[in-house]
């Protein structure tokens, strides 16, 4: 048995202890698998924090021949995509990353006219690719932004989505062809 | 072809720009986790089971009942009464009833055939 899987068992046995192990070695990988999704660095952190408080709950059911991390790393892109449907619900407005408005670019930390049109014009262009990926395909945009974080092995995403490597690298290829689609019809929108 | 390859990698590494951010979690993030972590009480799996096994008796419970009540519903639907079944058949439905049978003409017709 892993060292993982003898953590789990301690757990079982109402050791909180074991518990922060567990917490202090996944949290990072977890709270940027959300990042992706949810975009927003806070909220990525609230949804990270459900995902362990969800793992906890359940952690009786947690099956022994599959791995911890797969398991924690699947809970937490769907507590993600939970998340962005919740706040679709709520706002029924364009997506994951809600347009700025002018007490969010009052916040901006910015010290010149130069640098505050630069964040804004990032901020937008971030939008826009959020906008265009939330279009996507469910299975393809979770290759996509699984497979954009660095600290995801190509392994650990074709585990996460329960398939092999090629078909997570065939997915890439057809999110990223819809992706450039995307972004090209909504430039010639504007233009 | 290679203004194609530059603009897939410009496309690529716009991507990478944009998605591959790396966040640094908040100094207290596992202490947060901890806290709720400590209020919460792991479900026992006897009580788990417990309330699986109420459950399920609540609903054997429910199920004879209603077939118990559909037997002597069904039951007291088949009790003979005065209208059913024979007398029915007989005296409302078939032309050669008790009545016609006992009708004088038809004894008239019988004597006549004794003769």
């Amino acid at each position: 048995m892993t060292q993982e899987k003898l953590l789990v068992d301690k757990v079982i046995n109402g050791d909180t202890e074991a518990f922060r192990i567990l917490v202090n070695t996944h949290h990072k990988k977890v709270i940027n698998i959300c990042l992706s999704y949810v975009t927003i660095p806070s909220d990525a952190e609230d949804v990270a924090q459900e995902v362990f408080i969800e793992m906890y709950r359940s952690i009786k059911s947690f099956r022994k021949e599959a791995s911890v991390s797969t398991w924690l790393y699947r809970l937490a892109v769907n507590k993600s995509l939970d998340f962005i449907r919740q706040s679709k619900r709520m706002k029924r407005g364009s997506g994951r990353v809600a347009p700025m408005e002018k007490s969010d670019l009052e916040k901006l930390p910015v010290s010149n006219k130069k640098l505050a049109s630069d964040d804004v014009e990032r901020s937008e262009r971030n939008a826009v690719l959020y906008s265009a990926i939330d279009r996507l395909p469910e299975r393809q945009k979770n290759a996509l932004l699984l497979s954009h974080i660095k600290e995801l092995k190509q392994q650990e995403v074709a585990d996460i989505m329960e398939t092999t490597i090629s078909s997570v690298e065939s997915l890439l290829i057809r999110a990223k062809r819809k992706l450039k689609e995307l972004l090209i019809r909504h430039k010639e929108e504007i233009f | 072809m290679k203004t194609g390859k530059k603009n897939t990698n410009e496309f690529e590494q716009f991507l990478r720009q944009e998605l591959g951010k790396a966040h640094e979690p908040s100094p207290d993030f596992v202490d947060k986790v901890m806290s709720k972590v400590e209020t919460i009480k792991i479900e026992q799996p006897k009580v788990k089971y417990l309330s699986a096994i109420f459950k399920v008796a609540a609903a054997c419970a429910i199920v004879i009942s209603l077939s118990n009540a559909l037997i002597l519903l069904s039951t007291s639907n088949g009790i003979n009464t005065v209208e059913n079944d024979w007398v029915s058949v007989y005296e409302q439905t078939s032309p050669t009833n008790w009545y016609d049978y006992y009708e004088d003409d038809t004894f008239f017709a019988n004597n006549q055939t004794f003769n």
